[in-house]
């Protein structure tokens, strides 16, 4: 590793290959208005600040590099004087140092990172930037409130307002999760300063009433400031999940790594349940007015607007087959006056849906289906990398759903049922069961009623809303795009081939527990089982990027599945969560 | 392992360089080509990587393969 960051090989070739990786990515996220938005709140916050550099860089710029240019960068940056090591494990100390010492004895020069921190500028008025994004039918929206130098250093408080206003499970953007508007805030604090962004998507052709509702919590939440109570409950909770958070020696390290960057006290991730508990009212409340005053949330006169168009382009094919372009029907054109959409794109959403139930062997059928087994072999995927292992999914209606997942490394079983969710985990050298909390339970409710045969149930219960939202290929296939708010108020979009009318993807985007991630679910081969087409095969995208797939080995329906498999476990709960 | 190299240390015209430069970590080394290096680091069964965030570069070192904790969400 050493050899690695000291005298790494920055050739043109190497170069070539993940600049290429680079580009493609930026150009597949052009395609996703959460990314984009996401790139332009830091963008507008930090104006004239370092910090408002896309992390990754911007396209022309990385399509311009050039080894010398990252070889120039490499040593004006990693120098010994600005870097920190940290190893975690079962180690003997004297033996690590001295490891270290010698790997890293060499390394000399200054670095040219050094100097005064820069100060954020300050924010005269909100500032508004819309990007334009031709033919998209789902709009980003991102409000962000630049966090001061103070709270970013000093960090307890305003995680409680992040906690409290849409970052947590019970805050006050929660509500809304699961029904039509989806909305959450993410707090990322880095050593000048950080940003606290509340966030939401909707329909093109909801955006108005979007905006509004956002401006309207953000309002609430000075006007109706959080209570004692509420204060309380939040850092008690963060408090306390901060140690089941960090457990592994990596998560540790890494605390140990950023505290030391820092230059906060060698304790500091030892104390900082005690420091969370010590959060008061009064400095939440401080930490939300300064938010407040530095952000673009409050509807007030002397507006900066600026706009950015992204031009359309033709549509081309995503990775893995799967086609990333936006439908360039339907969208601001298919609302009436209010909003909603237009009766005949609705009239069209529901004959869409119902030849949908058709193809994959009639309702009465889907609904018939009271508890299902598949079984086959499950992939992750990050990066480069993967791992493969079994695959169990127990499902029994209603609402109760068993994931049990087994790798070399360890296994795990996720269930639900009802409101009750637990997390058994077995590596070998841990085996125990976590009771879950509120928002894991949604999550594996919401999980519960993402496969195909509940997507297509909800799709045809008459208080489920569907629209046609025009076309879009779903890799060679192209399909029709319907749009579906659940009865529970989940929002999904459903891919249909065009021709046979199969469900053969379906997405949702709005999800706050992945924070604003665009989750795509793609199903494929799919055979007869008792009557049904039912998918053998399925990936799940996460904005854009394949992280999972499945390779279903076997169905059964309807086997007479009891509940016990849905109980937990008589082991003893470690770590009970909120 | 955290380096002063993030994103915010950019220069004009270095926009992605502090993205590209931590990727490139696992790529060889002055001494190593990128298959010796990446022979090396599996025969001690280890991983390496880098990435970058705003403030750092991130480079780090697994003495076993990182494993994803299974699970759907």
């Amino acid at each position: 590793m050493s050899d690695a960051v000291i005298n790494p090989l920055l050739d043109d070739d190497g170069l070539r290959t993940v600049r290429r990786e680079a580009v493609g990515k930026w150009i597949e996220s052009r395609d996703h208005p959460d990314a984009i938005a996401d790139e332009h709140v830091w963008g507008v916050a930090f104006d004239g600040h370092p910090y408002a550099r896309p992390e990754r860089g911007a396209m022309e710029e990385v399509a311009g590099l050039n080894s010398a240019r990252l070889i120039a960068f490499h040593r004006g940056c990693y120098r010994p004087d600005h870097a920190w090591v940290a190893i975690a494990g079962d180690v003997d100390p004297e033996k690590a140092f001295a490891a270290v010492r010698e790997a890293f004895g060499g390394w000399s020069g200054r670095s040219r990172t050094g100097g005064d921190p820069i100060a954020p500028p300050p924010i005269q008025a909100p500032r508004i930037r819309l990007v334009d994004l031709p033919g998209a039918t789902q709009a980003a929206i991102r409000i962000g409130c630049v966090v001061p130098p103070g709270d970013a250093s000093d960090p307890y408080a305003i995680t409680v307002v992040n906690d409290l206003l849409g970052g947590g499970p019970g805050s006050r953007l929660a509500p809304e999760s699961g029904r039509v508007l989806r909305s959450y805030s993410d707090l990322q604090l880095y050593g000048e300063a950080g940003l606290l962004v509340v966030g939401t998507s909707a329909a093109t052709d909801s955006v108005v009433r979007a905006v509004g509702r956002l401006r309207d919590e953000l309002r609430r939440f000075v006007s109706s400031p959080p209570s004692e109570a509420e204060v309380q409950r939040s850092r008690h909770a963060i408090a306390r999940s901060y140690p089941i958070r960090n457990e592994s020696i990596a998560a540790q390290s890494a605390q140990w790594l950023g505290a030391a960057a820092r230059g906060f006290s060698p304790g500091y991730a030892e104390r900082y349940p005690e420091r969370m508990e010590a959060v008061t009212t009064d400095s939440v409340a401080r930490s939300r007015d300064a938010g407040a005053r530095s952000g673009s949330g409050r509807d007030r006169g002397g507006r900066r607007r600026e706009r950015a168009r992204i031009p359309a382009r033709e549509p081309r094919q995503g990775r893995g087959g799967l086609g990333q372009r936006r439908a360039r029907t339907g969208g601001a054109a298919s609302g009436d006056a209010h909003g909603r959409p237009r009766l005949g794109v609705r009239h069209a959403g529901r004959q869409l849906v119902q030849k949908a139930i058709a193809a994959h062997g009639g309702l009465t059928r889907l609904k018939g289906v009271k508890d299902s087994r598949v079984q086959g072999e499950i992939t992750f995927y990050q990066g480069d990398q993967s791992v493969t292992g079994s695959h169990v999914e127990l499902r029994r209606e209603p609402n109760r759903l068993r994931v049990e997942s087994e790798f070399p490394q360890g296994a795990t079983i996720q269930a639900v049922s009802g409101d009750t969710a637990w997390t058994h985990v077995n590596n070998g050298v841990r085996d125990s069961v976590v009771d879950e909390g509120s928002d894991a339970a949604e999550a594996l409710r919401h999980e519960y009623a993402g496969d195909l045969q509940h997507l297509l149930v909800a799709a045809a219960d008459p208080k489920s809303r569907v629209a046609w939202r025009g076309q879009e290929p779903v890799g060679q296939i192209m399909t029709d795009v319907v749009e579906m708010i659940d009865p529970a108020g989940a929002r999904w979009v459903l891919f249909l081939e065009g021709d046979k009318h199969r469900l053969i993807a379906a997405e949702e985007n709005q999800g706050s527990l992945l924070r604003g991630a665009v989750v795509r679910r793609t199903f494929g081969d799919l055979r007869t089982v008792q009557g049904l087409a039912w998918p053998y095969y399925e990936e799940r995208w996460l904005n854009g990027a394949r992280a999972l797939s499945v390779k279903v080995k076997s169905v059964q329906l309807n086997s007479g599945l009891t509940t016990e498999p849905f109980r937990r476990p008589g082991l003893a709960a470690k770590h009970p969560r909120r | 392992m955290l380096v002063a190299a993030g994103s915010r240390h950019e220069e004009p015209f270095e926009g992605g360089a502090a993205r590209l430069t931590a990727l490139l970590l696992t790529s060889g080394t002055a001494s190593r080509s990128a298959e010796q290096y990446t022979k090396e680091v599996e025969a001690l069964g280890a991983t390496v990587a880098g990435d970058a965030t705003r403030d750092f570069a991130t480079p780090r070192a697994r003495s076993a393969p990182p494993i994803s904790l299974p699970g759907w969400t």
